[in-house]
């Protein structure tokens, strides 16, 4: 029986299609990455479902392309190889349980963020997720399972930190849980101290099952909170403002973009350019606090540091959050509600896309300096975006592009990319949600024991090779 | 058609080509912004990316760009979309007025290259020959002579198809109201205003069928053509306007004529108390894309009705699932969005839903099948409890 | 009536500005002003030219009828209501030249953006 037949059996004709629609949507990405259609698209809707997908799957080697809600980036659900099913995971969309003490929400793939903080501000208003830059129908799973940003980084780290365990369908088949969830039902508090096997997952862009349910750390919505902007001139005093206050621990979260991005959530048109005499960055900083007290001495640690600065350069300023509104507009205010609100600035064309890395705190300034230098030379809008991570024990830098995706535009983003790329991996930098040709290039700085360690433990899952092949450049069976 | 009348038929793909490189996916169309609803009829019946704004976007690119070549089965993720213009309302990008557009764009593309849908060629055949797309024969200058109307007057009711074969009741009501108004209206020799073709990529005829309209109005000497039907009223209004017609009369819909009829006095409301618990559908040709939501609701708080809202109302009305020819070449998903509208009615606990649309009407009656609440159009609504202004002798 | 500027301090000013025009009444008032002003400030001078409207553009104009002369920190003090206007002045926060000149324009814009930052 051929693959279509055998899924169409497991959820039904209507939940299978393969018609040329739907291999040429899920044929790409936002990205400059390049297409490769899906030989079909299916649908599941329950555990079981997927279980039995990969269970044929598996007996008829077919490669499986997990996919949520189809803001994918980085070329990560387009096949890498021909013949691929694509596994639309939107329907599995349940949040089955928050747990109120021990502060987590164990969700399914489809749940959104958008989703979740409503039914969170609805049923448990005394807790939070993390959101992210991104638009706010992302998956919450993917993107955790995918080690991404959000507005919770400075203090916590990447959104993987946050997992608590999961429950996944490995490639053979079979549904595991890992994580204190392992010991029972309404039992995920924690990813420790078993084995933490979150890492066979996390990371993994699919390579290693399909992950069906995910349990992930809430915490209380602080009392009291407060964001105040900083505008900076030049990439070493900002770099350096910046880390000094990330490492004073004061800091929920920062976010430090370059100005065309500010001007572009102030409303300034396409495109946006950086003009002589304007500040090169703003940060937006969070903090919070169980008292006003607390939360302006935080502020006050914040000032102390940036009038210090002030004393070389008089032009960095700091900016109430009130203040910021009113000279930039109320359009500010959803930022710090739903950062994902915000991602519609960035939806000017029909690409977008980013090298995203994490790097060591040394060389954040002088990457920041040469990635820019980079952008300018390939003439793209200048839209930086760092953010210090987990207390400042390193650093996230990168540079967006949104883009038509006519052929030559398409063309010159790869090449800028690619050297953006290589810029960082020069300084140790390590990309994050990593295409494919990227991870292609990250390898050749890998120690080769990290590439066959990674290889043995896929190919001890998924000996047949069915899960997402070719990600992380390991196509090569060797 | 007067010389003046000059047909602007946009060369197919125009839109498209406008907005190629103006959406990422980034999926806001899905849902109604900040209250994370499902807003898209379509995308919620089928799931898969193609079935959303965004989906068809991007196919309309790859095959603007020859990224793919045509073939049947693209045709349903293009037809399988009311076009109710929600995703309109919740896109935040540049193409966000244009989506409909787009979509359109695409299904003439698609006539073009494989043909239209049997279902939708099959309506078009009858109203080139029996001017509606219902194979009903064709009547409307017998309703002068019913209703014992005048030749010319200062308003035509354009009647619209199916108010006038399938919906009689709406078409009656409005004449009745108007009757007892003392309003001066005809109705015209009026052949199908063009909608389901347009909606359904078929412009071909449309110029035909709006020239010969244009010729009825103008004949008849109205200064204004109200309609009962969504539809008709956005066609009229709207598309014939974008198709170079200029016609020097006003085009309104029933429930304006309706408000300012009881404000003027020409129908006074029975002012016995009732009990009638009533929500308001907002069709979308009238909302969304005539913007048209309070007049309605100001008719309704006049009547002695209590308006329970449902909670997705106005721009965020959730489609009967009608519209854009799913009803004759998709009706299970017709049906299943219109089971989910007359869901959200009965959770008002209102016991009859009101529009002001026929085809409205129509569908979610034919979804509500035997679930406990009616569905009904404003004009019978009015019609119901209104009586015309007293005769002068009469008065107090 | 009022350009949207691509710059940072220029858009700013048409931020606050254009809130101010929601008001019919001071829309038709500035409408008739003829004046030049410059926004002189440490991070780069904007010109505002009031003519039928007004444009904000990045630079200075030679012979502006107002130049005002200040910090964008003591802008951003005033919004936040950290600075009066009048404290600014006096503590030679904000410099105005052209006042003996053009008293008139040089109220005129101090009330208007005085106005605009809502203070």
């Amino acid at each position: 029986m051929e693959i279509k037949q055998r899924l169409m059996k497991i959820v039904g004709p209507e939940r299978v299609a393969d018609g040329a629609a739907e291999k040429h949507v899920y044929s790409y990405d936002m990205t400059e990455n390049p297409s490769l259609p899906p030989s079909l698209v299916v649908m599941p809707q329950t555990l079981e479902e997927v279980q039995q997908i990969v269970q044929a799957a598996n007996t008829t080697k077919t490669p499986l392309i997990p996919f949520v809600t189809g803001q994918s980036v980085g070329g990560l659900t387009i096949p890498a190889v021909e013949g691929a099913v694509i596994v639309d995971l939107k329907r599995m969309n349940r949040i089955i349980e928050v747990d109120e003490e021990a502060m987590y929400v164990l969700v399914e793939p489809g749940v959104t963020f958008g989703h979740l903080k409503k039914y969170l501000d609805d049923h448990h208003p005394t807790l939070r997720y993390t959101y992210p830059l991104a638009p706010p129908y992302t998956s919450v799973l993917a993107n955790a399972l995918l080690e991404g940003l959000c507005d919770l980084s400075t203090r916590h780290g990447a959104m993987a930190d946050f997992i608590n365990g999961l429950e996944a369908v490995l490639p053979t088949g079979e549904v595991v849980r890992v994580g204190t969830g392992a010991s029972g039902e309404g039992n995920w508090f924690s990813r420790y101290p078993l084995p933490d096997l979150v890492g066979l997952f996390a990371g993994w862009q699919g390579m290693t099952g399909i992950v069906t349910k995910m349990a992930l750390q809430l915490w209380p919505k602080m009392p009291f909170n407060r964001h105040v902007g900083l505008l900076c001139f030049g990439e070493e005093p900002t770099i350096r403002m910046l880390t000094r206050i990330a490492r004073t621990q004061v800091l929920d979260d920062s976010v430090c973009v370059s100005t065309p991005l500010v001007k572009m959530v102030s409303g300034v048109a396409a495109p946006v350019e950086l003009y002589d005499g304007e500040p090169d960055y703003g940060m937006l900083l969070t903090v919070s606090g169980n008292t006003e007290t607390e939360v302006s001495e935080k502020i006050n640690v914040i000032r102390r540091i940036v009038n210090e600065e002030r004393e070389t350069d008089s032009r960095h300023v700091l900016i109430s959050w009130e203040g910021l509104m009113k000279l930039m507009g109320d359009q500010w205010g959803p930022f710090v509600d739903l950062p994902s609100e915000m991602y519609k600035v960035l939806a000017e064309h029909d690409g977008l896309t980013w090298v995203g890395t994490y790097i060591h705190p040394k060389y954040w300034k002088t990457v920041l300096e040469e990635g820019r230098a980079i952008v300018e030379k390939y003439g793209f809008e200048l839209i930086a975006n760092l953010k210090a991570m987990k207390g400042m024990h390193f650093g996230e830098f990168k540079f967006i592009f949104r883009f038509p995706k006519d052929d030559d535009t398409v063309k010159r983003v790869r090449e800028c990319n690619a050297e953006l790329l290589d810029l960082a991996l020069s300084y140790g930098a390590i990309p994050y949600k990593t295409p494919v040709w990227a991870a292609k290039k990250l390898q050749e700085r890998l120690d080769p024991n990290f590439v066959m360690l990674m290889r043995r433990v896929q190919r001890a899952l998924d000996p047949n090779g069915i899960m997402n092949p070719g990600r992380w450049g390991l196509d090569e069976r060797d | 058609m007067k010389e003046t009348d000059s047909m602007v038929n946009s060369e197919p793909g125009a839109h498209i080509e406008e907005w190629l490189h103006s959406c990422i996916r980034c999926g806001t169309c899905k849902y109604q912004f900040l209250e994370y609803e499902a807003s898209c009829p379509s995308g919620e019946h089928f799931g898969f990316e193609t079935y959303f704004a965004s989906g068809r976007i991007w196919l309309a690119r790859g095959l603007q760009t020859n990224q793919i070549q045509w073939d049947d089965s693209l045709l349903q993720s293009i037809f399988a979309c009311t076009t109710c213009g929600a995703c309109e309302v919740q896109c935040h990008a540049p193409h966000r007025g244009h989506i409909i557009d787009i979509i359109e764009d695409l299904r003439r593309i698609a006539v073009e290259n494989v043909g239209a849908l049997e279902a939708h060629e099959k309506f078009r055949n009858y109203v080139e020959e029996y001017h509606n797309p219902y194979k009903a024969e064709h009547h409307s200058r017998e309703l002068v002579q019913e209703h014992n109307l005048p030749e010319t007057a200062e308003n035509v009711l354009f009647v619209g198809c199916t108010s006038n074969y399938r919906e009689t009741q709406i078409r009656d009501a409005t004449i009745s109201v108007l009757k007892k108004a003392g309003v001066d209206f005809t109705i015209v020799d009026e052949f199908c205003c063009g909608s389901p073709l347009l909606r359904t990529g078929q412009n071909k005829s449309v110029n035909e069928l709006m020239q010969h309209n244009a010729d009825a109005i103008r004949s008849s000497g109205a200064k204004q053509v109200i309609t009962s039907c969504a539809g008709c009223f956005r066609t009229l209004s709207k598309d014939y306007s974008e198709l170079g017609l200029k016609l020097d009369v006003e085009f309104i819909h029933s429930s304006e004529m309706f408000r300012d009829l009881i404000r003027a006095g020409n129908l006074r409301v029975i002012s016995s108390a009732s009990d009638l618990n009533i929500t308001y559908h907002d069709p979308c040709h009238l909302g969304r894309h005539m913007g048209v939501y309070e007049i309605p609701r100001e008719v309704l708080s006049q009547l002695p009705v209590s308006v329970i809202e449902m909670k997705k109302n106005r721009d965020n009305a959730w489609c009967c699932g009608a519209g854009g020819g799913a009803k004759s070449a998709y009706e299970e998903m017709a049906i299943s969005t219109g089971k989910a509208r007359v869901q959200q009615a009965m959770e008002t606990g209102a016991q009859k839903i009101v529009s002001a649309c026929p085809f409205c009407t129509r569908n979610l009656r034919d979804a509500a099948g035997s679930d406990e609440i009616d569905v009904i159009d404003l004009a019978e609504l009015v019609d119901e409890l209104t009586v015309g202004r007293k005769p002068l002798s009469q008065s107090p | 009536m009022l350009n949207e500027p691509k710059d940072l301090v220029g858009n700013v000013l048409y931020i606050l500005l254009a809130r101010q025009f929601e008001d019919d009444r001071l829309l038709s008032e500035v409408k008739d002003w003829r004046m030049t002003v410059v926004l002189d400030t440490d991070y780069y001078p904007v010109t505002l030219t009031f003519a039928d409207g007004i444009t904000i553009e990045r630079g200075a104009v030679p012979n502006p009828t107002i130049i005002l002369g200040t910090t964008f920190d003591t802008i951003v003090s005033i919004a936040a209501e950290e600075m009066s206007p009048v404290r600014g002045l006096i503590n030679r926060k904000l410099r105005i030249r052209g006042l003996l000149k053009h008293p008139r324009a040089a109220f005129r814009f101090y009330r208007l953006i005085v106005r605009a930052m809502g203070v």
